[in-house]
């Protein structure tokens, strides 16, 4: 489904961060992807959002057998991609609702298809807001505006349900969460994860992977991966930190 | 100037060689008009429109089926050339119109006085004028000068409170003409009024609409009053308002600019009796190579009284606008209330806005404050919107609808906000 092939990425000030990054994702597959503060976690989730602030100086990204490096951030939504923020991003003055139609609608015409119905948008938002235990007036509200952390990365999720993604990458979606909020988050994970659809999971902590178990864990350090493997080199680090694999 | 009476004057143009016309024009180096340059707008051709009170009928004729597609023959006030159109109009109950005679009364600028008493020529002593009326008066004088005899509006208290009146100013002009139009509002005694005026250009292009509206709000009265520019015909729109309250009077002013080549509202509000108040809105979309510009002042002249200016703006393409917002606190107006914002959002590096918060007070006891922010589209929230599927154009679409939601979704009027959103949140 995704692959990447010696990915290097500097930022427009110059600064390399990724520095041949390799990763493939098949269906179905959920990866963890840990690793230490500016490892580079959340620039290579960026980068294949299509952040146009990452200047992609060799490597190649492939979604769906199709090169995604050109491609503008909604070509890629349009495609199956989904990037959860790390820092969800205020919009005062346009509600959840009305931004999650207009996300809809956008992606149905990029795929030349028709829109939804407001009913059909109506009966999604029920049915996710259910798993997701999000009142309804909630998505009345500005887009994670007067948000508790807590809010916003639910509102993430709640989009992330509403746009059926292929592959979803959760950057650091479980920081800023209560223990609650967090199975109710991983519940809401769990409900997209099927065959089909893949998962890259961004964290610092195992917590969340008890709740989304993960078939691959690797761990990324100055930019590139330095260890790939099973669920249990989650719980390694967890135990003995970083300095355990170098 | 004196010497000069209406009948005297036939058409001419600024490049008539008295320089009459461009005698009126106030240049860059007056302080108001510093970030509006009308030579350079208004073309040299221009032609002075000629006094006229009769209408083609010829003309009206053809233009029939436009007017009955605009309007829905409801509470609606008909103008075309500044000429009543009593065929066109369906005056609601509690709303009288009637011609003001000033043909021989020389030059006025205002011909209202505070207490809501008509200028007439055999009693001087009733024009009382604005207090404050003391800049920005030579384009007023030119529209004493040429326009038609103005036309007093009333409205008591039999009016339907949020019943929406439509005036609507219509022109035929066969050339570009250099239009003048003069309406006197009176809001009586514990009226309560929403009146919504629009200019409407079924002529030539390049023309410019000297629009002069006197509005006198009596006590316990209320007004609500919408102004929709949106005049794709290339022309340009000068639209002077001069409102004076009394006790207990509220006035609502919504300013929404779409479209015009050029654009410049010059809004006066005084507030005269104690426990007034006065909330003055403007909402622009300004692109191509378009100008905006809101010259706003609102004093206190007395205790007790509140005011609130909000103005938001969008600049596109090679937009260019102003924003000059006074708060003026008379000596001895305590406990004024008085707030002022302004906020514009360039989306395109080629626009550009000059904005002017002022803050003129002179008494001790009071709450005032202004505020303004000029920026450009956040990239984060673009890759954001972008992210979820949305289309740049299209997201910068929805940051332009979120940056002007309040303004919109703050209209009572049903049918009215309607319109506005349309208006700017669909056909752009």
């Amino acid at each position: 489904m995704l692959k990447i092939k010696n990915l290097k990425v500097r930022t427009e000030g110059d600064v390399s961060i990724l520095n041949g990054l390799d990763l493939a994702v098949g269906p179905g597959e959920v990866h963890a992807i840990m690793g230490p503060n500016g490892s580079g976690k959340s620039t290579l989730a960026s980068v294949v959002a299509g952040d146009p602030k990452y200047i992609i100086t060799e490597g190649d990204i492939n979604f769906l057998n199709e090169d995604i490096k050109e491609l503008e951030p909604e070509e890629r939504a349009a495609l199956g991609l989904f990037l959860s923020f790390q820092y969800p991003i205020e919009i005062p003055g346009i509600s959840l609702n009305n931004f999650i139609k207009t996300s809809l609608n956008q992606k149905q015409k990029a795929l030349g298809l028709k829109p939804f119905s407001a009913k059909e948008i109506l009966e999604e938002i029920k049915k996710n807001a259910e798993i997701l235990k999000i009142d309804l007036d909630f998505i009345k509200r500005f887009v994670n505006v007067g948000f508790s952390g807590g809010e916003k990365k639910r509102a993430e999720i709640f989009q992330m349900l509403m746009l059926q993604p292929k592959l979803s990458i959760l950057d650091e979606t479980d920081s800023g969460l209560d223990i609650d909020a967090l199975k109710i988050v991983a519940n809401g994970v769990n409900s997209l994860r099927n065959n089909e659809n893949s998962f890259i999971i961004i964290t610092h902590y195992q917590r969340l992977l008890d709740y989304i178990k993960p078939d691959y864990v690797h761990v990324l350090s100055e930019g590139r991966i330095i260890k790939s493997g099973g669920p249990e080199i989650a719980k390694m680090l967890e135990e003995n930190g970083y300095d355990w694999i170098k | 100037m004196t010497g000069l009476s209406k009948k005297t004057l036939a058409s001419f143009n600024l490049k008539n060689e008295s320089g009459f016309l461009s005698d009126f024009f106030p240049t860059v180096k007056n302080e108001d008009w510093k970030y509006t340059n009308l030579k350079k707008h208004i073309p040299e051709s221009i032609i002075a429109q000629p006094f006229e009170n009769i209408i083609d009928e010829a003309l009206t004729k053809k233009l029939e089926k436009k007017i009955n597609n605009i309007i829905d023959n409801k509470n609606v006030i008909f103008f075309i050339d500044g000429v009543f159109q009593k065929k066109y109009s369906n005056i609601p109950d509690g709303v009288k119109i009637n011609k003001l005679f000033v043909e021989d009364c020389g030059l006025r600028t205002i011909y209202m006085n505070q207490a809501g008493v008509e200028f007439s020529c055999t009693d001087e002593k009733s024009y009382g004028g604005f207090l404050n009326f003391t800049n920005n008066t030579k384009l007023i004088e030119l529209n004493s000068y040429l326009s038609n005899y103005p036309y007093v509006i009333k409205f008591d208290d039999s009016c339907v409170k949020d019943s929406r009146i439509k005036v609507v100013h219509s022109f035929t002009n066969k050339e570009a003409f250099f239009n003048q139009n003069r309406v006197l509002f009176l809001v009586e005694k514990n009226a309560s009024v929403l009146v919504h005026e629009e200019v409407l250009n079924f002529g030539k292009e390049n023309s410019v609409f000297n629009m002069v509206s006197e509005i006198i709000c009596l006590e316990n009265s209320s007004l609500e009053y919408f102004s929709t520019q949106n005049d794709s015909s290339k022309s340009n729109l000068i639209n002077s308002i001069f409102c004076t309250q009394q006790k207990n009077s509220t006035s609502n002013f919504n300013i929404f600019s779409n479209d015009g080549k050029l654009i410049r509202n010059n809004i006066q509000v005084d507030l005269l009796g104690e426990n007034s108040s006065s909330n003055v809105r403007g909402t622009s979309l300004s692109r191509s190579s378009q100008h905006l510009d809101n010259f706003i002042t609102i004093s206190h002249m007395v205790e007790n009284c509140k005011s609130n200016q909000l103005f938001k703006s969008v600049y596109d393409d090679n937009a260019s606008g102003a924003f000059c917002g006074k708060i003026f606190v008379e000596k001895g107006a305590q406990q004024t209330e008085a707030y002022q914002q302004n906020n514009n959002l360039m989306i395109s590096k080629n626009s550009s806005v000059n904005a002017k918060p002022q803050l003129e007070i002179f008494a001790d006891d009071v709450v005032c404050s202004h505020g303004c922010t000029i920026g450009a589209i956040d990239d984060d929230i673009l890759f954001y919107l972008q992210s979820r599927g949305i289309k740049k154009e299209e997201a910068i679409k929805v940051l332009i609808a979120a940056f002007l939601n309040d303004q919109i979704s703050n209209i009572r009027n049903d049918e009215i906000k309607a319109e506005i959103s349309n208006l700017f949140l669909k056909n752009q």
